[in-house]
């Protein structure tokens, strides 16, 4: 049909050249609120010729009868009129929702999403919305197939870990992160009610950005006015409350008395106590939070700008204000044209937050001791002070109610975030731009240690007070200048040609005090500040050591690249990019890099074959393959830096400052260090069918990641071990992701009143190490237990990333015969009798002898699960109506596997309830190894009866909403007001023992070890929406 | 025209900026960097403290010697196994997979090897005064690193170069890559030899005295040299002469003596450190706090928490600890009475309130134990950093090992020797050596047991002296005699293996050398 039209125009435009011309004059408004919509292009089909709309969105046009005037604007569905008679002809510009017109946002400039050739995905401001999060990050979690986030600790304004297809490095996995084009490399400083769109780039069309964009891109862009239309203002605010999401089953102290009993062989406990104290329900507190968003925006005819301030505040489910956050956000977005070719936009963003932290994750956390102390303990003493934990055998296990209380430590942040460019137009096809972005952040950390006694050989016990603040200054910014020339050749051939560079130049500064009791003998906080304190502040850096350069960082980057676009009548599309990126972290032989990518796409919906199809709507088949340069390793490692701790004492100092300082060599350099590359192939297909009301999404990718650069373990004779100094960067192995991304949405209308949309999206990832650069032929990392030195973790060819290296177990030791059967069989290399399996005893569990040498050796150690998720999954379902609206959304993760490492393996240390159903006796158990005390197979080795499955299903977010009727709030000036109900992280469907399967820890080798992760609340919140 | 004319500047805008991008990344560090050093007199000494810092990971060493002895059970905790590594090593059991302890100290001796080399490496970069002193003392640094190494892992790695006509360690560091290439030497008593070297040359250069205490003298020097002689007698019997000459030199040169009276009371005191009869010592403070991140940046000493009696103890002048290196009744037996080194040595715990530790004794080692004094001064973390330095060689020590010396080569002063060191811990001559006591070898060995009971050296000595079997087999029959509630454990020694310590398996694996250094024997 359309290339009938399409022939038809030609012809009649042909014929028609030599007709009469019209005058057509008429105005373009918004179907959204009927305003005029300025700058709408106007167009003549088939003709190099056309205008645009004023500010009043009029426009006046000369055409000939029969012509097609096409009239087009971002955000709008774009109207042809066939022109008749009139001489008036007016337009009301729908906006679009068609996927397809979305316009995204591709690194230094924009496409609509017909004409991508990439993976990329879009998460709008609607959807951020419904999901209300404090943090960005909680607003990808389940929204973009084959994005996974991940947190270390629940507390409120703690980061969180995203990981775009996978873990492809065991450096740095962190995606690049651009915010009006600036690199942030921190969220938390972002409000999201400020962004109108996330764009995450996830192929090698995002080696556009080069360097850095090895593990993908995410694009946000904040929110700004449109030009011509009235101040408006938006408040969003919500009160909520939350909750831990799980409790630990813990031992009750009957329980636990006779496990005690049992554990050590000895009568401890003649009398089991009923009751105690549950340290989970003491330390767990309900937390409330409170966010406000005020936010203005609008345009004059040369003119938009929006601004807003937000403010969050938010405290722990632990320690209540003690785990506490606040955040108070500006922003301010202002674009003016100078002229109509020169045009000029900056943004800022102010951010100032507060947090305090309690210790987490691991021996010494407030959690770890509320799960380990034991629970027939009360919470006061006699005299209404705190228990002390007076019993040697819980090592370093406190009460953690004094410890929160004794626990004073906040960081601040402020941070400035700008951007500044212009755009100048020239000859018609030719802009160029320059754009400055620029970041400014002073953290302060502050710290009070009091005195404290929480019972005898405690390492937290102080007797000398310490105020500790320490400062950091990062200044970053970036330069980016780009000549566009886009032009459409014999109308069929549309090229858009992209040449720039760009510079980074990032860097930082410690500094810091520690001061030594407080004057007049207080141990108040109040009067914390190092200028009270007796002992003369020694700073954090000594004069020595900032000379040697111990207290500043600076890198940077310099990168030239292309790109040209082209498409053919939008059917057949094909984009390639070269990009030059050179990097201060290389010596002089490896600074430069060279990375291309290309792709390719066909719009098949487009060809005649399908052009009248009833069913399919749209369909495009795309196809890309690049290799981007990665460079985050540590700075100079190519060269060997004097900057190892190297202080000996002359035995007569009586301050830190008069110590002997000298130079000792720092982390080990490799001159030879070489960018790291990742070879990214794409394939997909972009389908929409019965008018656009289903959509799907379909991308399969291999990333083959090269050179991997990592500090590796290396050998002890080299030195690393020194103070000061680590591991030497190489470039050491190959890990392949391949993995296949589904997303399919629904949306339509039942009748007037009932609209609905729904989604699902599913990623696979598999994780394989092709080769390491070792040469033992694995590197390791991730530590299992307290002092024990087992390592748990290795990367290793032929197994994931990181998988657990440890025994594997085949139920357990029934009786001593049993035993002894298998030690009459065992004999080392010189024909001697040994031990089977050295330590085990009726009732511990039973290893397996993998290499079958008939005897448990640490050769007998193999691959016993991995913490990467096989599969991802993400659900999403929203309906209005009338004016009521609702949106729920789920995620779930398979496959992936955690550590149970939370537990104290002290005598009263407790224990989960799983050791309930311990082995007492031949026959009662063959899972729950017995209850041992000290040294034990059971507990201090690494076997698959710790690692458990962490697959979980969590219902992220219910809202209900209720949007008033126009009638009822115009009186009071109202142009919207909505209320509602929301519910986050409202419950996880697990099997994992430990407070949080989403959870993730450490770096790729030696993530998925439990310590006691801070779990992430669910939270319940009442909240209001006001436009006008 | 116009256009063109525009174009064309445009892209030589562009141009010149592509060029001036590359020199924007050449980014200068700030700070020294290694290659471009030692260009002053100052560089010199900075690139020394560097080296004189891994002393004070010594710890570790001195830690676990003391609990691989017959002398010193592991103790720690009553019934869990606080640091288990260190049990495995109490009885024996330890395996080359046993990763902590064995695997620190070979990291940090090597380390320490490798900031002396550093010097070594760049030592005719620049010439100035006073140069010879501070290579001499790099030399003995280095030597006394190895020697470490040795002593734990006997035949240990080493790069090698001919300097004249001798074979020596090479002044290089060990750089990444050569831990691919570099050889185990062809025995213990080679490495001995190139040790020895690093050593004569070092007492060349060292001065009688130094201006600051922690420096290394021309009779530390000599005193370890002496020292290894007598261990590489065990391999070579014509070396126990060389060790009396050393030793006797450092005896004769009058700079050291021992302390007497008053001061011979407070030798393991604050006030006692660096004292007459130091002939080196290791030094720790404690006025820079300390952390559990990195324990070994500490300056201060880990082994007085780790010795001292655990909670509820509250002793007048020591602090409360975790309760390892238990003494036991053996060790206490051993001091005869009158010997004022009873008092000195052990910390007796007879109606004293404490927890027991596992393997309870009784005793404590009081050498090393924190004060309280030293606590109210103390900054960081509680556990970790104690002022208390190591003797390292006590003149004491050298006295016997001369003794030793002249015992084993036909030399007429052992039992003079003895008898110096006997006559200050029982405040007269009454308890001379003679012959009636039996062989004078044999108590020279049981004056060392009680002399340096608690400094580490006792396993060592046993092995060195053929006398380990034994002195385990009438441990194992001390413990069959003990109540198994306490815990005792037999040690499970043995000959041609527990000598020496396993390489870690992990630490062959990365030097790619399970096949050509191999493993210790036994292991």
């Amino acid at each position: 049909m359309k290339i009938r039209l399409l022939l038809f125009l030609f012809v009649s435009s042909t014929l028609t050249m030599y007709s009469q011309q019209n005058q057509v004059t008429g105005t373009v408004l918004s179907s959204e609120d009927n305003s005029p919509i300025p700058q709408v292009n106007v167009l003549l089909k088939g003709q190099n010729s056309g205008t645009s709309t004023d500010f009043d969105g009029n426009y006046q046009i000369s055409a000939d009868k029969g012509a097609v005037l096409v009239f087009s604007y971002i955000g709008f569905e774009t109207q042809e009129v066939i022109l008749a008679d009139q001489k008036s002809i007016h337009i009301i510009l729908e906006p679009n929702t068609a996927a397809l017109e979305e316009i995204v946002v591709v690194g230094y400039g924009t496409q609509r999403k017909k004409e991508v050739t990439g993976a990329v995905a879009v998460v709008g401001s609607e959807a951020i919305e419904k999901l209300n999060p404090q943090r960005v990050e909680q607003a990808l979690q389940g929204q973009v197939a084959g994005v996974n986030i991940t947190s270390s600790s629940g507390s409120p304004g703690s980061g969180a870990n995203i990981r775009i297809r996978g873990i492809s490095t065991n450096g740095d996995s962190r995606p690049l992160i651009l915010v009006d084009g600036n690199v942030i490399e921190d969220l938390s400083a972002i409000n999201p009610n400020d962004i109108k769109s996330v764009n995450v780039l996830k192929d090698a069309t995002a080696g556009i950005y080069g360097v850095r964009a090895a593990n993908g891109v995410i694009l946000i862009v904040t929110k700004s006015g449109r030009k011509d239309s009235p101040l408006k203002f938006t408040v969003d605010s919500f009160y909520g409350f939350q909750q831990t999401a799980s409790y630990l089953d813990l031992m009750k102290p009957y329980d636990f008395a006779q496990y005690v009993n049992d554990a050590s062989g000895k009568t401890k406990y003649t009398v089991y106590p009923e009751t105690g104290t549950d340290w989970q329900k003491e330390v767990f507190q309900t937390a409330p939070m409170l966010s406000t968003n005020v936010s203005a925006s609008g345009g004059t005819e040369k003119s938009a700008y929006s601004f807003g301030v937000s403010y969050l505040d938010q405290e722990g489910i632990v320690g209540l204000d003690k785990s506490g956050y606040s955040r108070l956000t500006s922003r301010l977005s202002y674009q003016y044209d100078l002229t109509d070719d020169l045009k000029l936009s900056t943004t800022a963003i102010y951010t100032h937050s507060e947090k305090n932290n309690l210790p987490e994750n691991g021996i010494g956390a407030v959690l770890y001791n509320a799960v380990n102390l034991n629970p027939d303990l009360a919470v006061y003493d006699q005299n209404g002070e705190y228990s002390l934990v007076k019993d040697i055998k819980q090592i370093e296990i406190i009460n953690p109610l004094a410890q929160i209380e004794n626990t004073h430590n906040k960081s601040i942040v402020d941070k400035i975030s700008a951007t500044f460019g212009v755009d100048y137009t020239f000859l018609e096809n030719f802009k160029v731009s320059s754009k400055f972005q620029m970041n400014h952040a002073v953290v302060l950390d502050d710290t009070f240690l009091p005195n404290a006694y929480y019972g005898p050989g405690k390492g937290n016990n102080r007797t000398t007070n310490e105020v500790i603040d320490f400062g950091a200054v990062y200044d970053d910014y970036t330069w980016d200048n780009y000549i566009t020339y886009t032009n459409t050749f014999n109308e069929d051939h549309n090229l858009n040609v992209l040449l720039g560079t760009s510079i980074f130049n990032t860097e930082g500064l410690y500094y810091g005090a520690i001061g030594r009791q407080l004057k007049d003998g207080s141990n108040s906080v109040a009067d914390a500040t190092i200028e009270n304190t007796e002992g003369i502040g020694s700073p954090r850096f000594q004069p020595e050591s900032i000379a040697l350069g111990a207290n500043v960082f600076q890198s940077r980057l310099a990168s030239v690249f292309a790109r040209f676009q082209y498409n053919y009548q939008g059917k057949y599309l094909l984009s390639g990019v070269v990009r030059r990126d050179g990097s201060s972290k290389f010596g002089p032989e490896n600074k430069f890099g060279y990375f291309p990518s290309g792709s390719i796409g066909w719009n098949v919906s487009e060809e005649d074959f399908l052009q009248n199809s009833s069913w399919l709507s749209s369909l495009k088949l795309r196809a890309s393959y690049g290799i981007i340069g990665n460079d985050r390793i540590r700075d100079f490692v190519f060269l060997s830096r004097l900057n190892g701790e190297a202080v000996y004492s002359s035995n007569d100092e009586v301050e830190e400052a008069d110590l002997l300082r000298g130079v000792a060599e720092g982390g080990l350099s490799n001159p030879e260090v070489r960018w790291e590359k990742q070879k990214t192939a794409n394939i997909g297909l972009d389908a929409a069918f019965l008018d656009n009301r289903i959509n799907i999404t379909v991308d399969a990718y291999t990333k083959e990641t090269e050179d991997l650069l990592i500090a590796p373990q290396v050998s002890g004779v080299l030195g690393a071990s020194a103070p000061g100094s680590s591991a030497p960067f190489v470039n050491a192995g190959t890990v392949q992701n391949k993995g296949l991304e589904f997303r399919i949405a629904y949306a339509d209308n039942i009748g007037e009143d009932f609209k609905f949309n729904t989604s699902f999206n599913i990623s696979t990832n598999e994780n394989e190490v092709l080769f390491v650069e070792s040469e033992n032929g694995f590197q390791q990392g991730g530590e299992y237990g307290v002092g024990l030195g087992i390592i748990t973790s290795r990367m290793e060819a032929g197994h994931p990333i990181g998988y657990f290296y440890g025994y594997e177990t085949d139920g357990l030791y029934q009786n001593q015969a049993e035993i002894d059967a298998l030690d009459a069989l065992a004999f080392d290399e010189d024909g001697e009798s040994i031990k089977y399996h050295s330590g085990a005893e009726p009732g511990d569990l039973k290893f397996v002898d993998t290499n079958g040498d008939g005897k448990i050796t640490e050769e007998d150690k193999t691959n016993i699960g991995d913490p990467i998720a096989d599969m991802t999954m993400g659900f999403n379902l929203g309906f209005n109506y009338r004016n009521i609206d609702f949106s729920a959304s789920a995620f779930a993760s398979l496959g992936g596997d955690m550590v149970r490492d939370y537990e104290r393996k002290d005598t009263y240390a407790n224990r989960g309830t799983y050791m309930l159903d311990r082995w007492t006796g031949e026959g009662t158990s063959n899972t729950v190894p017995r209850a041992t005390s000290g040294k034990s197979i059971n507990t201090d080795e690494f076997s698959d009866f710790l690692v458990e499955d962490a697959s979980f299903l969590r219902i992220q977010n219910i809202q209900v909403g209720y949007t008033f009727d126009q009638y009822m709030i115009e009186e009071i000036g109202m142009e919207k007001v909505r209320v509602y109900i929301s519910a986050n992280n409202v419950h996880t469907f697990t099997n994992y023992q430990g407070y949080d399967p989403s959870a993730s820890s450490g770096s790729p080798i030696g993530a998925g070890i439990d310590k006691g992760f801070y779990p992430v609340a669910a939270t319940y919140m009442l909240g209001l929406n006001l436009k006008f | 025209m116009k256009n063109i004319f525009k174009i064309t500047s445009l892209f030589i805008a562009f141009a010149a900026l592509t060029t001036a991008c590359d020199d924007y990344v050449e980014v200068e560090p700030i700070g020294p960097v290694s290659d471009n050093y030692f260009n002053s007199q100052e560089e010199y000494e900075s690139a020394l403290i560097g080296a004189y810092d891994m002393l004070q990971a010594t710890f570790w060493n001195v830690l676990t010697g003391m609990i691989a002895s017959d002398d010193i059970v592991a103790g720690g905790d009553s019934s869990n196994y606080d640091q288990p590594t260190l049990q495995d090593i109490d009885q024996m059991v330890h395996t080359q997979s046993s990763n902590n302890q064995i695997r620190d100290i070979w990291n940090l001796m090597y380390a320490g090897m490798n900031r002396a080399n550093y010097i070594l490496e760049f030592q005719n970069k620049l010439d100035f005064d006073g140069k010879e002193n501070i290579i001499a003392q790099a030399y003995f640094l280095r030597a006394y690193y190895a020697f470490e190494l040795a002593k734990w892992y006997g035949n240990i790695p080493l790069l090698t170069e001919t300097r004249g006509e001798t074979t020596r360690i090479a002044n290089k560091r060990i750089l990444f890559g050569d831990q691919y290439v570099i050889k185990r030497a062809k025995d213990v008593a080679a490495v001995y030899t190139l040790i020895e070297e690093d050593l004569k040359e070092a007492i060349q250069n060292l001065p009688v005295a130094q201006d600051e205490s922690y420096k290394v003298t021309k009779g530390a020097a000599q005193a370890l040299l002496g020292k290894i002689y007598l261990y590489h007698g065990t391999f070579d019997d014509t070396k126990f002469a060389a060790a009396a000459t050393e030793l006797d030199a450092v005896i004769n040169s009058g700079a050291y003596s021992l302390a007497q009276g008053a001061k011979f009371q407070e030798i393991w005191d604050l006030e006692g450190e660096n004292g007459s009869g130091s002939v080196f010592e290791v030094q720790y403070t404690s006025v820079e706090g300390a952390g559990w991140g990195c324990i070994i940046c500490s300056e201060g000493n880990y082994i007085p928490k780790f010795t001292a009696p655990r909670s509820p103890y509250n002793g007048n002048k020591y602090i409360a600890g975790w309760g390892f290196s238990l003494p036991t009744q053996m060790l206490v037996d051993a001091f005869k009475d009158g010997d004022a080194r009873k008092e000195l040595s052990i910390l007796d715990m007879a109606g004293e309130n404490y927890s027991e530790s596992r393997g309870n004794t009784g005793y404590f080692n009081k050498k090393y134990l924190g004060t309280k004094a030293n606590d109210a001064t103390r900054t960081g973390s509680d556990p970790l950093n104690y002022t208390n330095n190591y003797r390292a060689i006590r003149y004491a020590d050298v006295l016997l090992m001369s003794a030793e010396a002249h015992a084993e080569s036909g030399g007429t002063k052992a039992a003079d020797y003895l008898n110096e060191v006997r006559a200050r811990a029982f405040g007269n001559n009454s308890e001379d050596y003679t012959a009636a006591e039996g062989d004078l070898l044999e108590a020279i060995y049981n004056e060392r047991r009680v002399e340096l009971s608690g400094e580490g050296h006792r396993f060592f000595d046993l092995v060195r002296t053929n006398k380990a079997k034994a002195a385990f087999g009438t441990f194992n029959a001390w413990v069959a005699t003990q109540d198994e509630e306490i815990g005792h454990m037999p040690v499970q020694y043995k000959d041609n293996k527990n000598e020496i310590f396993p390489i870690p398996l992990v630490e062959l694996e990365l030097a790619n050398a399970v096949d050509t250094w191999g493993q210790n024997a036994g292991y």
